[in-house]
């Protein structure tokens, strides 16, 4: 079904929007939230929970993209979960996409002082513009869906040693680029 | 370390849709690889003589003396390669390089280099370097419309 008219059906308050929702988008709703979480039950109630985030958000909300509305719910849905499962406990790969993101940008007061979060994703966002697809999707899939490296290569068609290797290049990339832009690393 | 991984939690949406398409949580059906197995397996049996069927020739003794009525097959570098694989690849494995192409179905070229029955003229041929026992042909060979990849292996 058409992502517009699953709108229309959560407009229309029919029972039908969630089961075509499901139908649709389940399959990647299970996927993130089970990078994030690495717990087949806790997905499962967190894209549960999305569902019902989504049907109590549209209407008002009536987003341009279904999907990746849908994925951003269920992934920050799932990342709560996961802090209030163990905010200290290492689950693998949330913990690990973390650390190695910390090369990039400190997290000391003074550079938060100096920046925002969203002048932040709007720079990460054309430094994305600047990587060839392939380099794009490992970034992408690495750092906001969580795909293991396992998953990465496959999907790649590249060594785990290759995508791991590409990965520190485009984190060694992203902080040159960041520092381009002013941001205090 | 959260602060850069919020931010990319905010990435517009034409990043996180662009591979999207990838991710799924399902295990694939192969329903239609399924329908096109039975389709071969019904194929060859029409094809084969019975007295094949019938006898406890080994893939061995086919391979001396090629039966165009047989399996389809395909001739590279003076080898007979024998359609083996009944799982068609949509992506050709990794280590795979193009080394030619049919060149003929004239059953009176059955023993030259790029003869293959099946196999239409043009078809690309593939091979891995440090495994010359198979070979891939990117076919239309049994799929109806589109192309695969077909392994025929050495006889």
């Amino acid at each position: 079904m058409d992502d517009s008219r699953i709108i229309e059906l959560f407009l229309e308050r029919s029972e039908k929007a969630i089961s075509e929702l499901s139908s649709k988008y389940g399959g990647v709703c299970m996927k993130i939230a089970q990078n994030v979480l690495n717990n087949y039950q806790d997905a499962e109630e967190c894209v549960n929970d999305t569902y019902f985030g989504v049907w109590n958000t549209i209407p008002p909300q009536k987003p341009d993209s279904l999907l990746a509305y849908v994925c951003r719910i269920v992934r920050n849905i799932s990342v709560n979960r996961y802090k209030y499962n163990s905010y200290q406990k290492r689950n693998g790969i949330y913990d690990v996409c973390i650390s190695e993101l910390g090369e990039c940008v400190s997290s000391s007061d003074t550079a938060e002082e100096l920046f925002e979060i969203n002048e932040l994703s709007g720079f990460i966002d054309d430094y994305l513009d600047t990587l060839d697809k392939t380099n794009r999707m490992l970034f992408v899939r690495r750092y906001w869906y969580l795909d293991p490296i396992e998953t990465l290569a496959k999907m790649s068609k590249l060594s785990a040693g290759a995508v791991r290797t590409r990965l520190s290049r485009l984190r060694g990339m992203l902080k040159k680029y960041l520092e381009s832009r002013g941001v205090i690393v | 370390m959260s602060r850069l991984m919020n931010a990319i939690s905010g990435i517009s949406d034409r990043h996180i849709i662009e591979f999207a398409s990838a991710c799924s949580y399902k295990k694939k059906t192969h329903s239609w690889k399924l329908v096109a197995a039975v389709a071969c397996l019904l194929l060859a049996a029409i094809a084969i003589p019975t007295s094949l069927i019938l006898s406890k020739q080994t893939a061995k003794n086919i391979s001396s003396t090629p039966n165009p009525n047989a399996f389809p097959y395909v001739i590279v570098n003076g080898t007979n390669y024998l359609y083996d694989d009944f799982t068609p690849l949509t992506e050709l494995p990794e280590g795979y390089i193009a080394i030619g192409s049919v060149i003929s179905n004239d059953p009176s070229d059955q023993k030259k280099e790029g003869f293959s029955s099946g196999c239409k003229v043009g078809d690309i041929i593939y091979q891995n370097p440090s495994d010359t026992s198979e070979v891939f042909v990117y076919t239309k060979l049994f799929s109806g419309n589109g192309y695969w990849y077909l392994r025929f292996v050495q006889l």
